[in-house]
């Protein structure tokens, strides 16, 4: 029951793999919670522009900006509050950088060092790691007492989960310490495979490279533990109680596998999964299974129409027995059904219809 | 409308020597490159397809096929491989300076991963390396491979892998970084060898990804997408007969169409949105149209498995 994940948990994290619609049904559930008036803050990634629009969101920075007055002028009354905010990866970095800085020396040191202009931002997992940062930010600000957080556009679901725990590895202050202590002249020789090692990097990079990396750590070294320090409450974020994920799924067979997969990865991982989201789910009409004419498509409209009326029942048939067989399989776990909606879910129309599917299931 | 937007016909680019396919996660870039490759391989050529995944779809489309980073043969003229960034730096490390021992335990140690990882593009740089590789494989006279088709990845990475021979050049000069880089940037920029292809679907969100990912890599590297595959476009039902269909859909009776169906109206609510998708549609590719690309058209399959997927696109994708 998604009313149950909402009264439960402070923050929802909604995961997935790419092309499912977790935007969509992120901002359906921010909606949902500030239905069921608490103050709510949807965190998104990189919404469809016209999701974007609905939002308000078009065009603006990183700030929290309050939906209630466009959804108010739409005629939808809202008992809490709804706000949304876009992940800027590159300034969520920027100000911890910022906040964590021992001096401003040191700040600007970093900001202008040309190894990390280069890989802020850019660096595999920077997304995920910031969309991190600005979670845990947010909910120990305490501003919000419901945080929606929409995960990263990435194939796979877990990338999520596992890109910041790669990136948090290269902030590992003993691995910087080591290589501080060997990249240097003095360093070299005295530990045979660690001076191939640098000769190896070398050849691989040119000695440029090292010296900008060498020179990156050392002004990095200081705000090394502040960071660590709150990537690791950021992971014990993800596994408290407060904390649900909301995975969504599309409703063909091999996605819904996908999806049962990660829910109990997530498990294993001392996760919570609060609800499974199946989404543009093609509700069936008929009880029997058509007859697929051979052709894919014919001269006549009567043939048109006969063939893609069947193709389109069986392929709801095929979804209902997969979600069925996931419902079936994953025991307590709910299973929520979208159906797939007419007309666009990119407005403010269609996120209150989202969000009405999503409550009534 | 679309029709007129979207070619049927797989144009020339498509008979390039190495394909570069990628596109945002979920609108079936597998499949469209898994479909393009069978279709090389059919037509005789000797054919590699290689992924870039940490969790291949190659399996699914090919039962009797696991995707590894040693290449393996899926079917007659067609091999698969999975290509990885850590295995790639091992052989790479290997490779270059023989020293496979030694080059095994650097490869492996904590540090060097970390490190390699740190330094932006290596993991764009080894994989291309790769390609170039294989590439420039000889038997006899002849490549060793006719074509070869890389499953790249989702438009974010693959942007970053874009750019990365210039980025990399611009940071080194010299080294073995700025000789791969170099390497890599003359079969990228190579039209007459490489086809940079973008697939999408017709959603929203795909659309926007891939008018940004065309934008950037025509602005700020000197390699050009040379063909947009529009995937799962809705079918034209109207067609040639559509003021009879747009009539029908409405609720006017046509005594031929109503003996196709015991329900009318629930074969009509459901056709009707087929319609109002297919119309919005075509106007998100008038949108692409725009990029001053060509598009071609994949038809959306009613099917969920994956190999039957597979075959009915093979059938589907019109020949060039």
């Amino acid at each position: 029951m998604i009313e149950t994940s909402i009264a439960n948990h402070k923050i929802l994290i909604v995961g997935g793999s790419g092309g499912v619609g977790k935007t969509s049904v992120s901002a359906a559930l921010g909606l949902a919670a500030a239905r069921a008036g608490h103050r709510t803050l949807v965190l998104t990634i990189d919404p469809a522009r016209r999701l974007a629009a609905a939002l308000g969101l078009d065009g603006i920075g990183p700030d929290a900006e309050e939906v209630n007055v466009s959804l108010e002028q739409a005629g939808i009354s809202v008992p809490g509050e709804l706000h949304a905010m876009m992940l800027d990866v590159r300034n969520t970095l920027d100000q911890a950088v910022e906040r964590y800085a021992p001096s401003t020396e040191r700040r600007d040191r970093i900001l202008n060092n040309r190894m990390y202009q280069n890989i802020a931002g850019r660096l595999s997992g920077s997304q995920e790691y910031a969309a991190m940062q600005q979670l845990e930010s947010i909910a120990s600000s305490g501003d919000f007492d419901r945080i929606i957080l929409d995960t990263p556009p990435t194939t796979q679901a877990l990338d999520f989960l596992t890109a910041p725990e790669r990136l948090q590895a290269f902030f590992d202050s003993n691995l910087i310490r080591i290589f501080l202590t060997f990249s240097g002249r003095a360093g070299r020789g005295f530990f045979r495979v660690t001076d191939v090692l640098f000769r190896t990097l070398e050849r691989l990079t040119g000695a440029q490279v090292i010296r900008d990396i060498t020179e990156f750590f050392e002004v990095a070294e200081s705000i090394l533990e502040p960071f660590s320090a709150q990537a690791a409450r950021a992971q014990r974020l993800l596994r408290a109680r407060q904390t649900a994920f909301i995975v969504v799924t599309g409703a063909n067979p091999h996605q819904l596998r996908a999806a049962a997969g990660f829910s109990s990865t997530l498990a294993e991982m001392g996760m919570r999964v609060g609800d499974i989201v199946v989404n543009r789910w093609r509700v069936p009409i008929e009880q029997d299974v058509p007859e697929v004419p051979e052709a894919i498509a014919s001269d006549a409209l009567a043939d048109r129409v006969s063939y893609w009326g069947a193709a389109l029942e069986q392929l709801t048939q095929v979804q209902t027995r997969a979600i069925d067989t996931l419902a079936a399989d994953s025991g307590h776990l709910s299973i929520i059904r979208v159906p797939e909606m007419p007309g666009s879910i990119h407005s403010l129309q269609g996120l209150v219809s989202l969000s009405n599917h999503l409550s009534k299931a | 409308m679309t029709a007129s937007l979207l070619q049927t016909e797989l144009g020339p680019v498509f008979d390039r020597r190495f394909l570069f396919v990628t596109g945002k996660g979920g609108v079936g870039k597998s499949l469209i490159s898994a479909a393009l490759a069978v279709r090389a391989a059919q037509q005789g050529e000797r054919t590699l397809w290689v992924e870039m995944s940490e969790s291949p779809r190659g399996g699914h489309f090919f039962p009797n096929f696991e995707p590894c980073y040693d290449l393996a043969p899926i079917r007659e003229n067609l091999w698969g491989m999975n290509l990885r960034v850590q295995p790639a730096i091992e052989e790479y490390l290997a490779v270059a300076f023989k020293l496979p021992f030694l080059t095994r335990m650097i490869a492996r140690n904590t540090l060097f991963q970390v490190l390699t990882g740190a330094l932006p593009g290596l993991d764009s740089l080894i994989p291309l390396g790769k390609i170039w590789y294989e590439l420039g494989r000889r038997r006899g006279r002849k490549p060793y491979w006719d074509r070869i088709i890389l499953d790249a990845p989702a438009t974010g990475h693959a942007l970053a892998m874009l750019r990365f021979p210039q980025a990399a050049l611009d940071i080194v000069s010299s080294g073995n970084v700025a000789d791969r880089a170099r390497e890599i940037d003359a079969i990228l920029a190579d039209t007459e060898l490489t086809g940079l292809i973008a697939i999408t679907s017709l959603e929203e969100l795909p659309v926007d990804e891939t008018v940004d990912l065309l934008s950037r890599v025509h602005a700020e590297t000197a390699y050009r997408f040379d063909g947009v595959v529009c995937n799962q476009v809705l079918p034209d039902i109207g067609a040639n007969e559509h003021q009879r269909y747009l009539a029908w859909l409405d609720g006017a009776s046509d005594p031929d169409l109503a003996a196709q169906t015991t329900d009318p109206d629930s074969l009509r609510s459901r056709l009707g949105w087929l319609e109002s998708h297919r119309i919005i549609q075509s106007e998100r590719a008038a949108r692409l149209a725009e990029q001053a690309v060509t598009l071609y058209r994949a038809p959306w399959i009613p099917l969920t498995k994956e190999t039957d997927l597979l075959d009915a696109m093979i059938e589907q994708l019109p020949a060039s």
